[in-house]
This record gives structure tokens, C-alpha cells and sequence, in this order.
């Protein structure tokens, strides 16, 4: 039972984890872009749905849509002061400046973040957190749940919208090859604003939910930690994969857990990381290119 | 080769330099100021031996701080048990050339950007690990600290960003350098030549790791007490790298400008707002990387070609 209730919760941080990785993904899997700042702008977004919920008392889950508009906004800000200027660049080396760039952004947005809100750690207390259902003895917080309805929702929107609309598949054509997808008349500068944009926007969600965990202006690095890894479990580019690498590694996570004990939480992931890289570097679901 | 004016010139610039940085502190007492310089001359010796792996062959490590955390381990641990120091200073050194070894070896074989993202995983599991196994602070016993002195480790700092800087300088200037600039140029094209790109990455990645574990003996000999993952903090990663590509990616003098700056920056803002300066500073290399790709050294040249007609031996240095 008692292995049961670990797994559960590491169902629970799988999926947060699926939430956090998919603007990483999204940014990488199109554009080539490893934006090793994501995990800051989902710290960003998590103080936004904060100081929402502080100041107005909005609830966390309702301040999503709020903060993707938000981060919509700043993703495409961002897109035109730093990141159109990487497209010029090619391939290998706008994957190189770009981690170089947001290495810098690192620095700017967490210390910012100290400037602005001090380094004390943070969270939103709705009314239903702690609460819990309770199924024979295993408990099954609402949070938790709720964060698992979203990621399975936000994931299958994501790959309809990709799959089945007009603009999604000159996204996934961009992708693919975007001198090809130029020359069939798609406006690769637009495409890449949106998906950029969007990628940020993502962040949005990932950070309402951070908010009722704990916020801090250093908790980016953990979460774009947490990207990366589920990126290469998932293989570059392939977005469908990315929640269930993110369910896989929280389930690890939680079984390390049980054998190890907290404080080697996240050593488990990073090994898998390290092995998956050297011996596996397409990733572990890679069927088919889903991008 | 006859030195020509210009060689004299620079010659007895660095000579004046030299002079000043040895003689200084023993004229003066000016803790202060040898505090400062200390810690600039820490800053350059692991930008440098970044540049080495980083710029020079083209493996971008993100992972300094194990190499570094590694060495001011093994330098503390071995000096505090009892060796002497000329012992447990270049126990740091091959402390991170073993670790380079057996971790860092196998993610050399990871191309491209896998080696960066291999190498930042390796230090955040260093990170961890660390933390776990030693929790608490490092204290040098008591006659240590007694015996505390500013003077000889100022010199140890001094003449160690200066070998890692000559170190690079020759290296730079040899076959070897030659073979590792081609690698990260084009690795195929230098394979396709017969340039053994894996021989010479190992190479490069042993002297920049050595040289980083020597700057992590160095902090564990100047600093008294400290938790022990404070030299495995990220915050070893970013710095060195962006000190490097601010002052000039790929260059001698690069890594040198760049942590004067960015020592100067911190000192600046130490007392009043430490987090600006590290802002101000990721705000101008976000900008380098963009639009500067040769780092703030290749604006003297830029200048000088505004001011002068071009003569010729300009050297291609700076179109990197």
C-alpha cells in the first residue's frame, strides 16, 4: 500500500513535470532553441498567479488563463528583443547562442526576481489544498488530481491543434525543414513568433500550478532541470511523448524515493538522463517523428 | 623572429604590469586590495581554462563547477587531515583530472550540444550529491586559521592565472592549438584531414578541468570556513563562461578583461545591491552573444581600425 501511495505521488509530479517540459519542447522541438531560462519565466509566471491570488484572491487554476495571455505577451516580446535575432544563425549554432543567451536570462530574470520580491519562499493556499480523497487508504489530493486533468487536457489540445489545423501543421512543416516550408509560401517569421510565444505561454500554466507548491526566485533552474530531462527522455522534437516521459520519471522518481530517501530526489531523473543520452539519444519513445 | 617595436612595447607593458602586481602588496598594505585581486585572479584562471575546452575546441562545458567543487574538496580535505600544502594543492588539480576521466570522458563521445547538456546534468548531480554527503561547513582547524596569512596566497592566485594564461598562450600557438581550433571549426572536415578531434578534446578537457580543480584548491585555501557545496554551486557554471564570451570568446586577453570587469562590476555593487551587478552583467553578455560575437576585446581592434588606415598585420584574431 505503502508503495502504491508513492506512486501515486509520483504520477502527480510527473505530470507537473509534463506541464513544465512541454514550452521547453515546444521551443526546441521547432525552433532549435534550448531555452535554459523556461523554468525562470514559469518562476515569473508562478509569482504573477501569486500576488493574483495575494492581492485579488483569484484562484490558482482560474489565473492560467490570465497568465498565458500574460506570458503570451512576454514570449513574444522576448522573441523580437532576443530570439529573432538567433534565427540567422544556423541550425547547430542558434541551438549553441541560444543556451549561451538564456544562460544570461537566467542571471537577469532570478535576480530580478531577488530585487523585486526578496528570495523568501512562497505559496497560494486555496481553500482545497491539503484536501484529499481518500479511495481504501490511498490518498488522492485535489491538486494532484487536478494537475494530472490538466496535463492530459493541455497535452491532447496541444496535438490536435498541431495535427489538425491549418497553422499547426505550417508549424510542424516549419519544423521540419524551415528553408522547405519556406519556399511553400509559409511565413516562417510569423510562425516562429507564435511558437515561441505560445512556447512561454505554457509557462503559465506550469507556474499556477508551482504557485501552490513553493515560489522563490530560485526555483527555475530545478524546473528547466526538469525540462531538459524530459525532453531527451522523450526525444527531441517529439511533443506527444513529453507527458508520458514526465509520468515515467515521476514514477522513478517516487520509487527512488522509496528506496533512497528524499534527499536524492533528483538524482534518479538525472541519471536516467545521463544514461538515456549516451545510450539512447533519439529518446525512449521515439516511434515515429511526431514533430 | 626579431621582436619589432610593437612586440617591445607590449613586452614591457606586461612587464610594467607584472612588476606592479608583484610589488604592490609588498609596499602597500592594502588588504582590501589584495582581497580584490585575489578573487580577479581566481576569476581568471577558470575563465581561462574554460576558454581552453570552451572556446578554443568548441565543447561547450556548462559543468565547471563539479571540476571546480571537486578540486576545493580534495585540496580542503587533504590539507585538513594533515598534508602538507604543496601536497593538497595539486590534490585539486587531479582530483577534477580524475573526475574528467571517468564522467567526463564518456559524455566527450556525446557531439555537439549533448556534451553541454551532459556536462550541466554532471554538475547538478555533483551539486546534490555533495550536499547530502557533507551537510555542514568546512572549518580549517584552529592553528590554520592562526596562521592565516594574505600575502603568500595573493601570490599563489597570481601565479596561477598567469600559468593558465601562458599555459594557453602556447598551447594556443602549437600544432595542438592549431588541431583544436580546426575541431571546432568543422569536426568533420578536420577528421576528414586527419585530425584526431577525439584525441585532442581529451586533451583540452584535461587541462581545462586540471586548471579549474587548481582554482577550486585555491578557493578552499583562501577561504576559511565554507559550506562545502558552496564551490559546487551552479553559479561556478555561468560565471566563468560568461566572463569568457563579455571579454572575448576564443582569445588571451578575452577572459582577462572580462573578469576585471566583472570583478570590478561586483565590487561596485557589493555593498549596496549585490544582485545588480550580476543583472547588469547577464544584460551585457546577452547583448555580446548577439551582436558582439568577438567579446568586448574586439571593439580595440574595431577602434583602431576606425582610427588608423588598416596596415595588414591586423591578425585575424578577432573574426571569430
Amino acid at each position: 500500500m505503502d508503495v502504491a501511495q508513492f506512486i501515486i505521488y509520483g504520477l502527480i509530479n510527473g505530470a507537473l513535470y509534463g506541464l513544465v517540459a512541454l514550452g521547453l519542447a515546444l521551443a526546441f522541438g521547432i525552433m532549435g532553441y534550448l531555452n535554459v531560462a523556461h523554468g525562470d519565466l514559469i518562476m515569473l509566471a508562478a509569482y504573477g498567479s501569486f500576488w493574483l491570488f495575494k492581492i485579488w484572491n483569484v484562484d490558482p487554476f482560474l489565473s492560467i488563463p490570465l497568465m498565458m495571455v500574460v506570458m503570451f505577451t512576454a514570449g513574444a516580446l522576448l522573441y523580437v528583443a532576443v530570439f529573432s535575432h538567433l534565427s540567422k544563425f544556423i541550425i547547430l549554432d542558434r541551438l549553441k547562442n541560444s543556451i549561451l543567451v538564456t544562460f544570461g536570462l537566467i542571471m537577469v530574470f532570478t535576480n530580478m526576481a531577488t530585487v523585486l520580491w526578496t528570495a523568501d519562499e512562497r505559496c497560494t493556499t486555496p481553500f482545497y489544498s491539503g484536501m484529499v480523497i481518500d479511495i481504501g487508504g490511498l490518498r488522492l489530493p485535489y491538486i494532484g488530481l487536478a494537475t494530472i486533468a490538466l496535463a492530459i487536457v493541455i497535452t491532447l489540445a496541444l496535438h490536435l491543434f498541431l495535427s489538425k489545423t491549418y497553422f499547426g501543421k505550417a508549424i510542424r512543416a516549419t519544423a521540419q525543414d524551415w528553408e522547405a516550408a519556406k519556399l511553400m509560401g509559409i511565413d516562417v517569421a510569423r510562425t516562429y513568433l507564435f511558437s515561441f510565444a505560445f512556447a512561454v505561454a505554457t509557462a503559465g500554466i506550469a507556474g499556477a500550478v508551482i504557485s501552490m507548491h513553493v515560489v522563490s526566485p530560485s526555483i527555475g533552474m530545478d524546473w528547466t532541470n526538469y525540462g531538459l530531462i524530459l525532453v531527451i527522455l522523450a526525444g527531441v522534437g517529439n511533443i506527444n511523448a513529453i507527458l508520458p516521459a514526465g509520468l515515467l520519471l515521476g514514477v522513478v522518481e517516487a520509487i527512488s524515493v522509496y528506496l533512497a530517501g528524499v534527499p536524492y530526489t533528483g538524482v534518479a531523473g538525472l541519471v536516467m538522463f545521463v544514461l538515456v543520452l549516451m545510450l539512447r539519444p533519439q529518446g525512449l519513445f521515439r516511434g515515429r517523428a511526431a514533430l | 623572429m626579431i621582436p619589432t617595436d610593437a612586440v617591445w612595447k607590449k613586452l614591457s607593458v606586461a612587464g610594467g604590469i607584472a612588476a606592479l602586481l608583484i610589488f604592490m602588496p609588498m609596499v602597500m598594505r592594502a588588504h582590501y586590495l589584495v582581497n580584490v585581486l585575489s578573487l580577479l585572479f581566481l576569476y581568471i584562471t577558470i575563465a581561462q581554462a574554460w576558454n581552453i575546452l570552451g572556446g578554443y575546441t568548441g565543447q561547450l562545458n556548462v559543468g565547471q563547477a563539479a571540476f571546480f567543487g571537486i578540486g576545493a574538496l580534495a585540496t580542503r580535505l587533504t590539507w585538513v587531515i594533515g598534508f602538507p600544502f604543496y601536497v593538497a594543492f595539486p590534490a585539486g588539480g587531479i582530483a577534477a583530472l580524475f573526475l574528467a576521466g571517468v564522467i567526463g570522458l564518456p559524455s566527450l563521445r556525446l557531439r555537439g550540444h549533448y556534451f553541454a547538456i551532459g556536462t550541466f546534468a554532471l554538475a547538478i548531480i555533483a551539486r546534490i550529491v555533495i550536499g547530502n554527503i557533507f551537510p555542514g561547513v568546512a572549518i580549517a582547524p584552529g592553528e590554520y586559521v592562526a596562521n592565516y596569512r594574505l600575502l603568500p596566497r595573493y601570490y599563489l592566485a597570481l601565479s596561477l592565472a598567469f600559468t593558465v594564461t601562458l599555459v594557453t598562450y602556447l598551447v594556443v600557438n602549437s600544432k595542438l592549438g592549431l588541431g583544436m581550433m580546426t575541431t571546432r571549426d568543422d569536426e568533420e572536415a578536420a577528421e576528414a584531414i586527419g585530425v584526431n578531434t577525439f584525441k585532442l578534446k581529451v586533451v583540452a578537457f584535461a587541462l581545462s578541468s586540471f586548471f579549474t580543480g587548481l582554482g577550486g584548491g585555491f578557493f578552499a585555501f583562501y577561504y576559511i570556513s565554507y559550506y562545502y557545496y558552496v564551490p559546487f554551486d551552479l553559479l561556478w557554471c555561468f560565471e566563468p563562461l560568461l566572463i569568457t564570451f563579455v571579454g572575448g570568446v576564443a582569445t588571451i586577453a578575452g577572459p582577462i578583461l572580462g573578469s576585471i570587469l566583472f570583478v570590478a562590476l561586483k565590487e561596485t555593487f557589493a555593498l549596496t545591491f549585490g544582485e545588480i551587478s550580476v543583472l547588469i552583467f547577464g544584460v551585457v553578455f546577452i547583448l555580446v552573444v548577439l551582436f558582439l560575437p568577438g567579446g568586448l576585446i574586439s571593439l580595440a581592434g574595431k577602434f583602431r581600425r576606425l582610427l588608423h588606415k588598416p596596415v595588414g598585420q591586423e591578425s585575424s584574431q578577432d573574426e571569430k
